[in-house]
């Protein structure tokens, strides 16, 4: 990731990056122009970039039908934005005090969810309350109706008062890094995303075409899964839902924000 | 009626068990026997009832025998006449616009002096006459039951008390009715006024008779209201709401004032409705200065007026700078980057402008395409050099400043004319060094990288910190009930800088961790430099003290997250309450020469209590700028002083000032500048001084008058209207006299009196003669 270990060799670090600034304004106001910082990143150095833990919640049953899926989709993040996930992701069970680590859950599953203890659901409770954002992927694609199910029952005893409903194309959640137009993934049936929204914010995101069988490749890194009924095209959009769902979590409607949305709408207009 | 005796006190067992055994012996005597008796039959019951006799005596004397003395007490009664003396009642009206308006007290004097036939009723009825003003605290001359109506200068109208006072009253006279002379006027929801009028007076049990003093006729207008909100926002329209009611004046044209203190904002023509219903006149206004106000709102008094005394208002803001204008810049999204946006988001006091750096040339370079991103230039020039002075604060979080170096310099600039800046750490900027540009204004040093350092870290409050503004939330329990914070970059705190005009204080600092340079490792500090402050957080990850299991998320403003910033964003914007000298009084509305409290606190430069610290306070006038007192004052161990002083004599505006003795005194000039209250050394509280109550609205009769007509009615009472018949009533309808007996009724011992021992002595001494004349033994 980005590495500033040349911190320790700054007069050099810095010469280059004003010779670039002086000696290339046109080159800078460029940079400007595409919303980019003009420090060049250096070889990956996880250690020494501020990291983010994308968990996934481990629970008895198939909590993990799609290997790989979420390294992947961190390495996405990586690779793409500036955001710097962790390259393992931790996995957590829902009674354990450490799914307070990170206010990110990524939950996935082809069947339905077990019951949870009362205590797990307390903590699931809070940690949605405290600003907290579970994902449940729906490794059917939509195919099985168990793991919708489960999560929607599942939303009504954690979030009682705001059922989970669609979010619709208007949502930030759609344009929070790429302009995505609806909710993709290996599977592309149509069917939206459901969230429990919340104050403006959203709580519990349900995504239900597999978003992990896109991102996950086998060891060889080819990916798992064909994408259908789009193929390249389709992963390539489910790809940036995922890098949109992480901006999300990080920014939540920083691209709402007047001057972003303002300035999107004249980029627009003079396409 | 009741029995005609009663007993003091039950008897006790034993005493039933004598007399049981005294009747028995009794009975056995003298009863039917089947031998032969030695007296005849009649004797033997003569001899039975005179020892009956007897023994009845006895038991009167043994268990107090005692009989009620209704009787007695039923010729003692009282009428209570209730005065109205308040200020209303000095008011001149009549009965039509033809007459010759007459004060309402001068209207009841005159019907007081004139009810000889109704103090020959009074006598004849053996009335006791009790004579209570309607509010009993008054500026004027004491009350003088015998001239009630001579001092109108009650300020309280308050008529359902003092029926209520009446009717808990239960230890003189029974109450025989009650007579109010009054206009019948009083202040809130007529309706609610009515309704409790008219229970207070069925609770006294007795006929309230009621006498009008008020006429329909009155010339008067009011300012009856003046709203706005407590607070206001300096350069933001601010509407103010005046309220005037006028009657008599219909079509009169007078004139509105509208005042800041004693500057004059508007003065508008109104042409009064002059039917009494209530005209909202709004004032726009733009304030341009910050602190606390006085506005007033006065209608110019008309010549026709019935008085002048209500034709002003005031209400109290306090002008607040603008929504803050925050300009948040990050270097790389993350959880800290979230929470301190969602809680930025979530004040509505905060106009929030971010920008955050979502990818660089890497990840350009690796993008397949632009064409479907939601990316935006980041303007760099507009921000940083275009609108730099619209913000009021700059966040850096986590940002590679270099980036912008030619920039910082504007920062600087920006600080030292007053802005805020705060530097927040990560692997951005710090270990980079990207702040040395700005090394004068933060309290931080910036002439070596500052490594970030991944390792659980609970600060250690410094001294100062457990007193600053921005963390002394956290003194006592300090920071072991809370999260750890994840990481910290490796830097020291910077006591001085170049800079003359700099102050730096350092709050949190980690408990062991050193930099290279062996210098302890700083976590909190904050600077005041030039007009401008400025605070570094070397820690990215505060965000843990909103997110913990232990938090209760629903705690107002009690996550320790929201406290840490909401605290420092109140101080790095200077907001006034956390100056370092405060002053505070006890009312914002005060009568002449009443008590007045002003409490003053002092805080160091370094945010501990100021002790024995000597500050100058003045009273001045704002009308005149005269100095009414002044004077100075050390401060106790807590860094606080009170001062008990008397409001002055005239009425006014005036403006209390505490200032540190050492500190120069301000020109005029600079306080009147729109940044006055932002000075740290200076403090000031406006308060008015009046004689003026809402006592005088509403002034129309016609409003009071239909309250004492449905007293009378709704308790079998009797309505007068001195405006149409100006004689006292002759006499007034009172209670059953013996419903009051009853009531009232007391006990009289019977066992004390000689015919108890008459006829204790009659009985045993007769029995004893009867049974020795027939010879019986």
């Amino acid at each position: 990731m980005v590495s500033y270990g040349r911190a320790m060799t700054l007069p050099t670090s810095r010469y280059r990056r004003r010779t670039l600034l002086r000696g290339s304004a046109h080159f800078g106001a460029w940079l400007a122009a595409h919303g980019v910082s003009s420090h060049a990143r250096a070889d990956e150095a996880p250690q020494k970039s501020a990291q983010i833990d994308l968990p996934q919640l481990a629970y008895d049953g198939t909590w993990n039908p799609r290997m790989g899926a979420l390294e992947e989709l961190g390495r996405e993040v990586r690779l793409r934005s500036r955001v710097a996930p962790l390259q393992t992701p931790t996995v957590v069970r829902p009674g354990d005090a450490s799914l307070f680590r990170t206010p990110f859950l990524w939950v996935a599953g082809d069947d339905a969810l077990p019951p949870f203890e009362p205590s797990a659901l307390r903590r699931l409770r809070r940690f949605i309350d405290l600003g907290g954002l579970m994902v449940f992927d729906d490794a059917s694609g939509g195919s099985a109706p168990e793991f919708r199910r489960s999560v929607l029952k599942l939303s009504e005893r954690l979030a009682p008062s705001t059922p989970m409903r669609e979010v619709t194309p208007e949502h930030v959640l759609y344009r929070s890094f790429y302009l995505v137009d609806r909710a993709y993934g290996r599977t592309d049936f149509g069917n939206p995303l459901l969230g429990v929204h919340d104050a403006g914010r959203l709580k519990m995101l349900f995504v239900p075409g597999d978003l992990g069988g896109a991102f996950a490749r086998d060891l060889r890194g080819s990916y798992r899964y064909p994408c259908n009924p789009g193929g390249p095209a389709q992963r390539e959009e489910a790809i940036r839902l995922g890098v949109n769902i992480v901006l999300y979590a990080t920014c939540t409607d920083y691209k709402s924000d007047r001057a972003h949305v303002e300035t999107l709408e004249r980029s627009r207009r003079r396409r | 009626m009741g029995s005609m005796f009663s007993l003091a006190t039950p008897p006790a067992p034993w005493i039933l068990a004598v007399i049981a055994i005294v009747v028995m012996g009794a009975v056995l005597d003298y009863g039917p026997r089947r031998g032969q008796h030695p007296l005849s039959r009649s004797a033997r019951a003569g001899c039975f009832i005179l020892r009956m006799l007897g023994l009845g005596g006895v038991v009167a004397a043994v268990v107090g025998l005692s009989q009620p003395r209704e009787e007695e007490k039923a010729a003692l009664r009282r009428l209570v006449i209730i005065a109205d003396n308040t200020e209303s009642m000095s008011v001149p009206d009549a009965a039509t616009t033809a007459e010759t308006p007459t004060r309402r007290s001068t209207r009841a004097a005159e019907a007081w002096r004139a009810r000889a036939a109704f103090e020959s009723w009074r006598e004849r009825e053996g009335l006791q006459l009790e004579v209570v003003p309607l509010d009993a605290v008054t500026e004027g001359p004491p009350f003088d039951p015998n001239n009630p109506f001579a001092s109108p200068t009650g300020r309280r109208s308050d008529l359902a008390s003092a029926l209520e006072a009446l009717s808990a009253d239960r230890s003189v006279l029974p109450l025989a009715g009650v007579v109010v002379v009054s206009d019948g006027l009083q202040r809130g929801d007529q309706t609610k006024v009515r309704e409790r009028l008219l229970h207070a007076a069925r609770r006294t049990e007795v006929p309230v008779s009621t006498v009008s003093v008020g006429g329909s006729a009155l010339t008067d207008a009011a300012v009856t209201g003046i709203r706005t909100g407590d607070f206001a926002f300096v350069e933001n329209t601010l509407v103010v709401e005046v309220t005037v009611d006028s009657v008599g004046l219909d079509g009169a044209l007078a004139d509105l004032e509208l005042r800041m203190d004693t500057e004059l904002i508007e003065r508008r023509p109104i042409p009064l409705s002059g039917d009494g219903a209530p005209q909202t006149i709004e004032f726009e206004f733009v304030p341009d200065k910050v602190g606390q106000f006085i506005f007033s709102a006065r209608l110019i008094p008309l010549a026709q007026e019935a008085t002048p005394d209500n034709n002003e208002a005031i209400h109290v803001v306090k002008i607040l700078r603008d929504r803050v204008r925050a300009l948040h810049v990050a270097g790389r999204p993350d959880w800290d980057v979230r929470a301190l946006r969602t809680l930025l988001r979530s004040d509505p006091n905060v106009e929030l402008l971010s920008y955050y750096i979502l990818r660089d040339f890497d990840d350009i370079s690796r993008a397949v395409s632009n064409e479907r991103m939601s990316l935006i230039p980041f303007p760099v020039d507009e921000l940083f050099m275009e609108k730099l002075d619209t913000f009021d604060i700059i966040i850096m979080q986590n940002f590679d400043a270099q980036t912008h170096g030619r920039y910082l310099q504007n920062i600087e600039d920006f600080v030292l004319g007053g802005g805020a800046l705060i530097v927040i750490g990560g692997d951005l900027g710090l270990p980079t060094g990207d702040f040395d540009a700005l090394q004068e204004i933060l309290p931080i040093r910036t002439d070596a990288p500052a490594p970030l350092v991944r390792a659980p870290v609970r600060p250690t409050i410094t001294a100062q910190g457990g007193r600053h503004p921005v963390t002394e939330w956290l003194d006592g329990a300090g920071w072991d009930a809370l999260p750890p914070l994840d990481a910290y970059n490796e830097v020291a705190f910077q006591a001085v800088s170049t800079r003359q005009d700099t102050k730096f204080t350092e709050l949190l600092r980690h408990p062991n961790a050193t930099t290279r340079a062996g210098e302890p490792v700083t976590v909190l500090a904050v600077g005041l430099a030039g007009k401008g402050r400025t605070m570094v957080l070397t820690s990215p990850s505060t965000w843990r003290l909103g997110f913990s299991e232990g938090l209760d998320a629903n705690t107002a403003g009690g996550r320790p997250f929201d406290q840490l910033w909401r605290s420092a964003l109140r101080w790095l914007l200077q907001d006034e309450s956390e100056e370092r000298l405060s002053l505070e009084t006890n009312q914002s509305r005060l009568p002449p020469s009443a008590p007045l409290s002003l409490r003053i606190e002092a805080l160091s430069v370094d945010y501990l209590p100021k002790p024995d610290t000597e500050i100058e306070w003045s009273i001045h006038g704002l009308d005149d700028d005269l100095e009414i007192a002044a004077g100075s004052v050390l401060t106790g161990p807590d860094g606080a002083a009170v001062l008990s002083l008397d409001a002055p004599a005239s009425e006014g505006n005036y403006v209390a000032t505490a200032r540190f003795a050492t500190a120069p005194r301000p020109s005029s000039a600079s306080e009147s500048r729109p940044t006055s209250a932002r000075t740290e050394s200076v403090a000031r509280r406006v308060f008015r001084v009046t004689r003026s109550s809402r006592e005088l609205y509403p002034l129309d009769a016609r409003v009071g008058t239909p309250h004492l007509r449905a007293l009378a009615e709704q308790t079998d009472g009797s309505w007068y209207d001195l405006v149409e018949a100006p004689t006292f009533p002759p006499k007034v309808p009172l209670a059953p006299r013996e419903s009051q007996a009853i009531r009232r009724a007391g006990t009289t011992p019977v066992w004390p009196s000689p015919w108890v021992l008459v006829l204790l002595l009659f009985g045993f001494c007769g029995e004893w003669l009867l049974r020795r004349r027939l010879g019986a033994s």
